[in-house]
């Protein structure tokens, strides 16, 4: 199998109608737009929130626009497809069916296995609860809404219009291939929330976007990318949160901030990821 | 004999499915069950409104409600000509490319045209809250989506089609529906003299999407043209007091400027010659860049 895969160049096809480099980047310029005015219209419009709480995530206010106004950088993104590219914002999932397909496979073969390593996890750490069951499950709809539409946006962006337009323009994998991991990366630079362990934080983020991209690489859409990605983020927002953050709509807690994160769990989240990867390229590549 | 320019030859392929069913009591029962429920909706919808709700909202409700209206044509479209939407507005794929070209093309005219519109009144202008207005944005752009479709789906694709199914000569196809929808303005102005003023700019503004869509076949063009000129229309400048204030970015204070409740009369004045040019003028304008972006 080559690395640029026939089902790569499938994926990257309907962006070869107008590759030129310029409309990806007035592109990317329209989707920042779009999103920074939903996120303004939709904070100066909201109810009033005391001091810092409008960017923590500690209350379903906060969440729901945090997370929902990541819908303004979809329409950005499928306005960017439409006028720039002349193609269907569909085109940017990938084909349908297949989309569905990956995107479940991912969220089980994630869930089994950080199952396991939550079994692990909580052998040597208790966590703490924050919210009660009523609460989580009566929330859950719409946090899973919430979360689909975040996961979705950044894949949309990233695996989607981004990794097709330079797939559709470049042939080396250091552009199409890196490029967007890296610059998914480097967004999540966040030393006041992260602290000394900013720096590793990104490097796992960049992992992760790049064991995307090679599933996008291998399965021609983003639903496995989608899937994987939304059941970590499901996970940490529902299940067990990083403690004190953006945790509206979480059941437990991590006994530790993320800044003091002890090596054992940064460990088993590495093995984990990396099992993750490996299975499901194993099936992806079987049915490519 | 020869009834139909060259240029709009795929207006034949755009009217083929008006032509199962040409009787003209169809096309009539469609006219007056549309006339009804336009003006049953708002009966039925204003018990679930309350007017002290914020300008905003009930302006996105008001656009939004022709969403009921489009529900209407295309029941009746359905009952009485066994048709959908599909049929109503072409190709899809000319459709939204049409579509994409138009309204590119209308807005980039517009946006050029904008700073020299508001110039004049640069000094008395104020902006409303930027956060009020980008919150408001894409709520609005979407209602007016579903205002301007419903119109062009009726005016532009159920009537040009029925009655060039009956008659191909231009007066029949494209003069008849822009002067109707022309007539349906007549009550937007403050006075009978403004509301006039609007109907003939609304007609020119009909004839233009009317030409557009027998050009090319689809209804993506119309639209293109319509949206544009609407989004300009409704979130850039409005009038303190007046409806429609709500949604724009820049506010003309009450006293900055004359409202024309004149009569029929007035329209005599040297004034409203120098209104009707300027607005033939836009039209013009519009039509033109839309005719380059699609060339046609």
């Amino acid at each position: 199998m080559r690395f640029y895969t026939d089902a790569l160049a499938g994926f990257a096809a309907p962006a070869r109608a107008r590759p030129a480099l310029w409309r990806l980047l007035l592109g990317l310029a329209l989707i920042v737009a779009v999103y920074a005015a939903v996120v303004i219209g939709a904070f100066s419009n909201a109810p009033p929130m005391p001091g810092d709480v409008a960017w923590e995530g500690t209350t379903p206010l906060s969440m729901s626009l945090m997370m929902g106004t990541f819908a303004g950088a979809l329409a950005g993104a499928a306005l960017a497809a439409w006028l720039l590219h002349a193609r269907s914002p569909l085109t940017l999932f990938g084909p349908l069916p297949r989309v569905i397909r990956d995107f479940g496979l991912a969220l089980g073969v994630f869930a089994a296995a950080q199952g396991l390593n939550l079994c692990l996890w909580a052998f040597v750490y208790d966590a703490v609860p924050v919210h009660s069951l009523t609460h989580v499950l009566s929330w859950l709809p719409w946090a899973a809404l919430l979360v689909l539409v975040q996961t979705g946006t950044e894949e949309v962006v990233f695996r989607g219009y981004i990794m097709q337009q330079l797939a559709a323009r470049f042939r080396s994998p250091l552009i199409w291939f890196a490029l967007p991991p890296v610059l998914f990366a480097v967004l999540h630079w966040d030393s006041a929330t992260n602290g000394s362990l900013n720096l590793l934080v990104i490097v796992m983020i960049g992992l992760t976007g790049l064991a995307w991209a090679d599933l996008t690489r291998i399965s021609g859409n983003i639903g496995a990318a989608w899937g994987w990605h939304f059941a970590n983020n499901a996970f940490l927002m529902i299940v067990l949160g990083n403690m004190g953050q953006m945790d509206a709509f979480a059941l437990n807690a991590t006994p530790y901030a993320i800044t003091d994160m002890p090596p054992l769990p940064i460990i088993t989240d590495l093995i984990t990821q990396v099992g993750v990867w490996l299975v499901l390229r194993r099936i992806l590549m079987a049915r490519a | 004999m020869k009834s139909l320019p060259d240029a709009y030859l795929p207006l034949l392929a755009f009217i083929r499915p008006a032509r199962a069913r040409t009787d003209v009591w169809r096309v009539f029962l469609v006219w007056m069950g549309f006339e009804a429920g336009f003006a049953i909706t708002p009966l039925l919808v204003s018990p679930f409104i309350d007017d002290r709700w914020p300008d905003a909202l009930l302006e996105v409700l008001n656009y939004a409600g022709f969403g009921l209206d489009l529900i209407i044509i295309l029941t009746l479209v359905r009952l009485l000509h066994k048709r959908g939407l599909g049929s109503l507005i072409g190709p899809r794929p000319a459709f939204w490319r049409d579509l994409r070209r138009v309204l590119l093309a209308v807005s980039l005219v517009l946006l050029i045209q904008q700073p020299f519109d508001l110039a004049g009144d640069a000094e008395f202008l104020t902006r409303a809250p930027l956060g009020h207005w980008l919150g408001w944005l894409a709520p609005a752009f979407l209602a007016i989506a579903l205002q301007v479709t419903t119109e062009e789906v009726y005016f532009r694709g159920y009537l040009t089609q029925q009655l060039a199914a009956v008659d191909l000569r231009r007066r029949v196809w494209l003069v008849i529906p822009s002067v109707y929808f022309g007539f349906s303005h007549l009550l937007n102005g403050a006075g009978l003299a403004e509301g006039a003023l609007w109907a003939v700019w609304a007609a020119m503004l009909g004839a233009a999407c009317a030409d557009l869509t027998a050009r090319t076949g689809n209804l993506g063009a119309a639209i293109g043209l319509h949206l544009g000129n609407n989004l300009f229309a409704a979130l850039i400048l409005g009038f303190a007091g007046q409806p429609g204030a709500g949604l724009t970015l820049f506010v003309l204070p009450e006293g900055a400027y004359i409202e024309n409740t004149a009569g029929i009369a007035a329209l005599l004045s040297p004034m409203t010659l120098v209104d009707l040019a300027y607005a033939a003028l836009g039209v013009l304008v519009m039509w033109l860049a839309a005719r380059v972006a699609v060339r046609a």
